[in-house]
């Protein structure tokens, strides 16, 4: 159970990204966060992991409240939360097993990982986890090589190599196109219904949302203005969340 | 009407622009003495001339040279007025005609030459019978290789024999080669390049690690809660002290046994297996990850007992280094400089291992430290711990304080105690009195980025004092040398290189760096994984470049004693021997502009 409780931040400039945003999400569920840009998906995403500090709020996991810890141990938190990006945010220069590896990174003994060590159980899993994505052929090359879907399979290799219970999706298909954009989705449906692992994801498009998520919540200008099923948005709700002149495409 | 006010007012102000400028360039002229009269002096011209002349006219090539003597015998004396016929013409040699062959001492005689090699100087000398050569005469000949001048005949050198009239004339006869001065040049081409490799190479490794140090990005991350960087404050010092002191004590061990030849480098094998067996052991260990107790504490020895072992393996390794590379030196004959590479590069290492074991103790303590303070955060009452902390911050900073002072101390060698000791330690302690009133022991504070204001502004200190400045004070140090001059420029790439670096750590994408930081790395191993692949191929860009740069600056650095062409070609200028620095200035030219050019190449190749 992951509870957002009152969160806030507001960032250095002034921008207020998210404005007292509260809802709890249950073990094992699909969740949708959909809005305009810059309605503050990414920065909600990013405050679960501390990756941006919340200004206000507490953010609890498993009734710990992760939003004091201290560096060192918001690490031992993130290792069990898996993050995937819109723009795959692999390191270019690196081998794709390398970078599927790095995954691990918060689990081993960082004086190992700095001459570039990891376990025999390690890279077998690495392997394991690029057959499950259907590219284990490419491990041996150079990140910046592939395309476009097949890096944000690296990506999801990756962050499953943590061993997530939460699995973090920002806009994770919105650079690709559609037919690789349900691929990458369904990789995310299979790892919530057959891991059981809890996925946030934003998204772009309704039609994805009204096919993969279980649950929606919709932030306008950093406030939640909806939260319920997919089915449950009409043309009104439609409105609410994306502004009056919005019209609904797809 | 306001508007032609406002175009009046506007033609005033562009008219005291002009009027500030004029004015300021006027100081300008005055200031940097320029004098125009000087220019046209006719003296000052005909040097001028002469210095184009002589850097267009390089002295690149020798070639040998046949000398001959061209004789007119006269009778000095004139006792008979017998007269020494005169050789016939001929057509094709060159030779000489005199006005007359018996002459008295004091008579002058006119000498003509023909067939002489045109537009040459020639001097015509007198030779009595002993052979000493006498200057008689000076000419230059025409373009058909023809002269004629007037000489005096000397006072007591009469003689019964005949004497000589001659003159040497020079005639090129092949084989021609590269001049003296080409040669001396290509040597210190040769150093110069070698001096800027050596600086670059040591400047680039030196700048690595500091250039994280010096990038924002990396550095507003690293936060610590107050009690802990008091504790690591005072705890970095002191680990350092012990780092260096434990280094000496088992320097001293081993320089115990006095292990020479065979036996040393067996040791030395034996002791790098071990090293790496236990590392092995370790690795195993570790990812078997029992968490027992007891297996903790051995865990904790062995890894002691590794940091013991790698330090003496160190230490064998540099002993070794040195033995092998003195045998080498006697052996090897000419590649003798392999084995005294071999010996320097031994001696290298067993100067930086006291360093590098008081910073790794140092890292070790300050870690412990950060750890101790979190202990007491969350264990201890925060009464306890807010007075631990005020004590833990007048300690540090009181520390801090002594060791400035120190430093100051040794600079300026004040002898009151009150000055270096109590003083210092007063004020440090007020100040983290005040700090620890300020801060409670768990605020965060960014200390990181304290660290990357002073790692900058040290940065910028060094890059601002030029290398030919810093090459006297290093002159004084090692002497005249090339050596002088590859430490200077080393320490000016550090500073250069380091802040390069940093901002292209700046410059680096976000979304990798977050990716990592996701997957709940520490900030160790986001510079490893994130950062680094990303800024290779500009930092192999940048050093090239840096290289290219101290080839540039080298070849200037020998006029402070740096060595290098700069040394030769200030030599040459003070000898003003110009034929010479001409050769210089050709080299310097040539050895920039295809390092420019080769830089360029690789730098396109690679990135």
């Amino acid at each position: 159970m992951l509870e957002i409780k009152n969160v806030s931040k507001t960032y250095p400039g002034g921008t207020q990204a998210l404005n007292d945003v509260s809802f709890s999400i249950p073990d094992g569920q699909f969740l949708a966060v959909i809005g305009l840009s810059g309605s503050g998906k990414s920065t909600l995403l990013r405050c679960i992991n501390r990756l941006i500090e919340p200004t206000a709020g507490e953010i609890i996991w498993n009734g710990v409240n992760m939003v004091p810890l201290p560096e060192n141990e918001m690490r031992l938190y993130r290792r069990k939360i898996g993050m995937v990006f819109q723009n795959f945010n692999l390191v270019a220069r690196s081998s794709v097993l390398t970078n599927v590896l790095s995954g691990r990174l918060g689990y081993i003994n960082p004086a190992w990982s700095l001459i570039n060590r990891f376990s025999k159980e390690d890279y077998r899993d690495a392997m394991l986890q690029l057959e499950r994505v259907g590219i284990a052929d490419k491990a041996n090359q150079r990140a910046d090589e592939l395309s476009g879907g097949q890096q944000q399979r690296v990506a999801i290799a990756r962050a499953m190599m943590q061993n997530p219970e939460i699995m973090l999706a920002d806009e994770p298909v919105a650079s690709l196109d559609p037919v690789l954009a349900h691929s990458i989705m369904q990789y995310l449906e299979k790892i919530n219904q057959e891991l059981g692992v809890t996925v946030i994801c934003s998204l772009h498009f309704l039609d994805l949302v009204h096919r993969y998520a279980d649950r929606v919540v919709a932030l306008n200008e950093g406030k939640v203005v909806f939260d319920g099923l997919p089915a449950e948005i009409d043309d009104a709700k439609f409105k609410d969340i994306y502004g009056r002149d919005a019209e609904r495409v797809g | 009407m306001k508007k032609e006010k406002n175009s009046i007012l506007k033609s005033l102000r562009v008219a005291l622009i002009i009027i500030g400028l004029v004015v300021f360039y006027a100081i300008g002229f005055s200031v940097t003495k320029v004098n125009l009269s000087e220019t046209k002096s006719p003296t000052r011209q005909t040097q001028l001339v002469r210095i184009i002349r002589a850097l267009f006219n390089p002295d690149l090539v020798t070639y040998d040279k046949v000398s001959t003597e061209v004789k007119s015998s006269v009778q000095v004396p004139c006792k008979e007025k017998e007269i020494i016929p005169i050789p016939a013409e001929e057509s094709d040699g060159p030779y000489l005609v005199l006005s007359s062959n018996c002459l008295n001492a004091g008579e002058s005689v006119t000498v003509e030459g023909y067939n002489f090699p045109p537009l040459e100087s020639q001097f015509v000398q007198f030779v009595p019978p002993n052979g000493v050569k006498l200057k008689f005469a000076e000419a230059s000949t025409d373009r058909d290789g023809y002269f004629k001048t007037e000489g005096v005949i000397p006072k007591n050198r009469e003689s019964d024999d005949p004497q000589t009239i001659q003159v040497t004339t020079t005639a090129y006869a092949g084989n021609i080669r590269p001049s003296q001065t080409v040669r001396d040049t290509w040597n210190k081409i040769v150093e110069t390049l070698f001096l800027a490799l050596l600086s670059t190479t040591v400047g680039c490794i030196l700048a690595l690690p500091l250039s994280f140090f010096a990038a924002k990005n990396l550095m507003e991350k690293v936060k610590s809660d107050f009690i802990s960087i008091s504790l690591t404050l005072f705890l970095i010092p002191i680990g350092f002290y012990i780092g260096i002191k434990l280094a000496s004590l088992i320097s001293g061990q081993i320089n115990r046994f006095a292990m020479q030849g065979w036996i040393l480098i067996v040791s030395t094998i034996l002791a790098g297996a071990a090293v790496y067996l236990l590392i092995r052991w370790l690795f195993n260990r570790e990812s078997a990850a029992d968490n027992g107790n007891s297996a903790k504490q051995l865990l904790m020895l062995a890894k002691a007992a590794l940091g013991f072992l790698f330090v003496s393996f160190l230490y064998l390794l540099a002993n070794s280094m040195m033995a092998i590379g003195t045998q080498l030196n006697i052996s090897l004959g000419v590649f003798g400089f392999l084995g005294s590479f071999i010996e320097d590069l031994g001696e290298i290492l067993e100067m930086i291992i006291p360093l590098l074991l008081g910073f790794s103790i140092a890292f070790l303590f300050s870690s412990w430290g950060s750890r101790l303070g979190k202990h007491l955060i969350k264990k201890v009452a925060p009464g306890t711990t807010r007075i631990l902390s005020t004590l833990f911050a007048i300690i540090a900073y009181a520390a801090i304080a002594l060791l400035l002072m120190g430093i100051l101390n040794w600079l300026y060698l004040f002898k009151n105690p009150r000055i270096y000791l109590h003083y210092p330690a007063l004020i440090g302690g007020a100040i983290g009195l005040i700090l620890s009133l300020l801060h409670k022991p768990d605020e965060e504070m960014k200390i990181g980025n304290a660290v990357y204001f002073i790692t900058r502004m040290i940065f910028n200190v060094l890059r601002s004092i030029e290398s030919l400045v810093m090459v006297i004070v290093f002159v004084v140090w090692v002497g005249i040398g090339p050596f002088a001059g590859a430490l200077a420029l080393a320490l000016h790439t550090i500073a250069a290189l380091g802040k390069m670096y940093s901002e292209q750590v700046e410059n680096i994408l976000d979304g990798p760096l977050e990716a990592i930081q996701a997957s709940g790395a520490n900030l160790l191993q986001q510079i490893v994984y994130a950062v680094v692949p990303q800024i290779i191929p500009p930092y192999i860009s940048f050093t090239l470049y840096r290289w290219d740069q101290n080839v540039r600056t080298s070849t200037v650095i020998g006029f402070a004693g740096g060595g290098g062409i700069g040394f030769l070609l200030q030599q040459n200028i003070n000898l003003l021997n110009y034929r010479a620095a001409s050769v210089q200035m050709i080299a310097i030219a040539i050895v920039v502009s295809l390092m420019d050019y080769l830089s360029g190449y690789v730098r396109n190749k690679i990135v």
